[in-house]
C-alpha cells in the first residue's frame, strides 16, 4: 500500500492506521502538529481509529516562524 | 491609551510582530518581549519527516502572554488557505487566523476574489478571521461585512520597508469601516509605524521590520514606543496644518528699544 506523506510516497506492507504512520516516521504527536488525510483535518483523538488505503495522501503539518 | 479589542478580546499593545527571519530564536524572543506584543504570527508548514525536532519555535513564545497568530502565507487559492486554517486551528487551539491569499508572487499583493470567498467560508465555520488584504475600501467593507473580526491592508508591499504608501486610502477605510483596522506590511521604521496610528490605525503588524534590523530587539522597543506614540497622537488630537504662521507667544507687550 502506497500513502503519500508531505508530498513523498511511503510504502506500508500492512494495514495501518494514522496514529502507527506518526509513531513509524518517529513524530510525537504534541501541541503544535496537525494531520490532514485526504485534505480533511483528522482530530488528534481519531487517529488511531482511522485506517488507511491504498492511494491516500497525508498533510503533516506544525508551526514554524513567518510573519 | 485605549485598549485594542479584537473580538471580544482587549489587547494593552497594538504592534503585532511575526517571528519569521531572526537571526536566532532566542533573539526573536528578546524582540517580542521588548516590544511589549501580545499577538505574533507563525506559519504552518509540512514537518521535516527527516527532524521532527523543528518544532522549538513555540518553547520560545510564552503563551501565557502572547496570543498565536497563525497565517496562511504561501496560499494561492481559497481551498489551500480554509485547509491551512483547519489545521492551525487543530495544531495550536486558536480560532485566531492571518488569512492571507496571495495572487502575485512578485509583489505578494493578495487575490481578492479568493480572499472573499475564504473569508467567508471560514468565519462560517466559527474562525475569527483578520485577512491581509490590499487598502481597497470597498473590498474592507466587503470583508467587514461577512464577519471578518479586523482588516489588515498593506501599507506597502510585504517586507519592502516602504512604509504607508498610500495613507488616503487607509483614511478611506477608517472612515468607512466599523471593524479595527490593522496595517499589516510595508513598515520599515518607527516614523512608519507611527504615521499609520496617527491616521487612526487600530493597530500595525511588522515582521521583517523587527526581525530585519540590524539590531532587532532595539528596533522592537523603538517599534514599541512609536505605534504608542502614534496612538496617543491621534487620541490626543492633532492640530489643523496651516499654511501661514501663528505665534506662540502673545503680541502685546513685546520689548522695543526706544528710538
Amino acid at each position: 500500500m502506497v500513502v503519500t506523506v508531505n508530498g513523498k510516497k511511503h510504502q506500508f506492507d500492512e494495514p495501518i492506521n494514522i496514529a502507527a504512520v506518526l509513531d513509524r516516521l518517529k513524530i510525537p504527536l504534541e501541541t503544535g502538529v496537525a494531520v490532514a488525510h485526504n485534505s480533511s483535518v483528522v482530530a488528534a483523538n481519531r487517529m488511531a481509529n482511522t485506517d488507511l488505503t491504498d492511494g491516500d495522501s497525508l498533510e503533516i503539518i506544525h508551526a514554524t516562524a513567518g510573519g | 491609551m485605549k485598549f485594542l479589542t479584537i473580538d471580544g478580546k482587549a489587547y494593552k499593545s497594538r504592534l503585532f510582530l511575526g517571528t519569521g527571519k531572526y537571526p536566532d530564536l532566542e533573539t526573536m524572543q528578546k524582540a517580542h518581549e521588548a516590544s511589549g506584543t501580545q499577538v505574533v504570527t507563525v506559519a504552518i508548514r509540512r514537518m521535516d519527516l527527516k527532524d521532527s525536532s523543528s518544532a522549538s519555535l513555540l518553547s520560545f513564545i510564552d503563551r501565557e502572554k502572547i496570543d498565536l497568530l497563525p497565517n496562511t502565507a504561501g496560499c494561492y487559492t481559497a481551498k489551500d488557505a480554509i485547509l491551512t486554517c483547519e489545521l492551525a486551528r487543530e495544531a495550536l487551539a486558536t480560532n485566531l487566523v492571518k488569512l492571507e491569499v496571495i495572487g502575485d508572487e512578485k509583489t505578494l499583493f493578495p487575490d481578492n476574489e479568493e480572499l472573499l470567498v475564504a473569508a467567508r467560508e471560514l468565519v462560517k465555520k466559527g474562525f475569527t478571521v483578520l485577512p491581509y488584504c490590499g487598502d481597497d475600501v470597498v473590498l474592507c467593507k466587503k470583508l467587514e461585512d461577512i464577519g471578518c473580526a479586523a482588516v489588515m491592508p498593506l501599507g506597502a508591499p510585504i517586507g519592502s520597508g516602504l512604509g504607508i504608501r498610500n495613507p488616503y486610502n487607509l483614511q478611506l477605510i477608517l472612515d468607512q469601516v466599523t471593524v479595527p483596522v490593522i496595517v499589516d506590511a510595508g513598515v520599515g521604521t518607527a516614523s512608519d509605524a507611527a504615521v499609520a496610528m496617527e491616521l487612526g490605525c487600530h493597530g500595525v503588524l511588522m515582521n521583517t521590520g523587527v526581525a530585519g534590523a540590524k539590531d532587532p530587539v532595539k528596533m522592537a522597543l523603538a517599534m514599541r514606543q512609536a505605534v504608542e506614540a502614534g496612538r496617543l497622537a491621534f487620541e490626543a488630537g492633532r492640530i489643523q496644518k496651516k499654511l501661514y504662521a501663528t505665534a506662540s507667544s502673545p503680541l502685546e507687550g513685546v520689548v522695543q528699544v526706544r528710538g
